[in-house]
């Protein structure tokens, strides 16, 4: 619920080059599922949380546009920025 | 989730030493060996030199003394000179080669290892400086490219939906 409306940065676990995802969260569902956009505007549930297998880390970007400790900015795979129709029809 | 501090971003992984250091410390230390060495080999060749001078005023001191009892050309010997003249004179090279032939061996040796040190040291430094250059065009580089990331993150997605669901599926991890 902390999680809605704030732009969270994740780090899958898996090989390759390190590569944080920017997610904006959108609805909360259940515990720690929940509805994200991804920066190719793509819709779908995720479970934010440690419990979550498939995530190394996860960061929350303190305000729009700040990064988190230990981030290195150029590894972001960033949110464009959304109009404001784009977020009503999200 | 793990707390990544910056300055471990660097580490000594990338130089093919997988201790995790950061590089600036081992080369901060192997720097210090090196100069340490290198202040040896100085206080060993001063040593050297002040005991070659001390042979040399010895050897002026007893030339003097001997001076003015006569040896000098034209003049009578009163004598004096014979009392000094116990054992064989010591000449300014027999006094070098005594002294150097002691201190060769070892100051050789400490010299090699000096140079050997401070040529692994400057190596060190290049390698890192090198490592370091192309880790920053590397970082710098990627933003530069507007499909790297999302290809990047494409690979990472659908490698995930493959480890979870196998071939065929779609479902599950989204797209990115």
């Amino acid at each position: 619920m902390a999680l809605v409306s704030r732009e969270v940065l994740v780090e899958y676990d898996v090989g390759g080059p390190r590569l944080w995802h920017e997610r904006h969260v959108l609805e909360h569902i259940q515990g720690d599922n929940y509805v994200v956009v991804t920066p190719d505007r793509d819709i779908f549930s995720e479970e934010l949380g440690l419990l979550n297998p498939d995530i190394r880390h996860i960061r929350v970007r303190p305000g729009p546009g700040i990064v988190p400790g230990g981030v290195n900015p150029a590894q972001i795979y960033g949110l464009p920025v959304f109009t404001a129709a784009e977020m009503v029809q999200f | 989730m793990d707390v990544v501090f910056p300055f471990m971003l660097k580490s000594t992984k990338g130089m093919g030493l997988n201790s995790g250091l950061p590089p600036y410390l081992l080369l901060l230390g192997v720097s210090h060996l090196g100069l340490l060495a290198g202040l040896g080999i100085t206080i060993w060749n001063q040593r050297q030199i002040s005991e070659q001078l001390d042979g040399l005023s010895e050897l002026v001191a007893t030339h003097h003394r001997v001076e003015p009892g006569g040896g000098g050309p034209g003049k009578p010997d009163s004598g004096v000179s014979s009392a000094f003249d116990r054992g064989p004179r010591k000449s300014l090279e027999d006094v070098s080669r005594v002294e150097t032939e002691w201190n060769s061996g070892s100051a050789a040796g400490f010299s090699l290892v000096g140079a050997l040190v401070s040529t692994l040291t400057f190596l060190l430094a290049i390698g890192w400086w090198f490592n370091r250059r192309r880790q920053v065009v590397e970082t710098e580089a990627s933003p530069r490219s507007p499909g790297y990331h999302r290809e990047v993150a494409q690979r990472q997605l659908a490698e995930l939906r493959l480890r979870k669901y196998g071939f065929g599926q779609s479902r599950g991890v989204g797209g990115v």
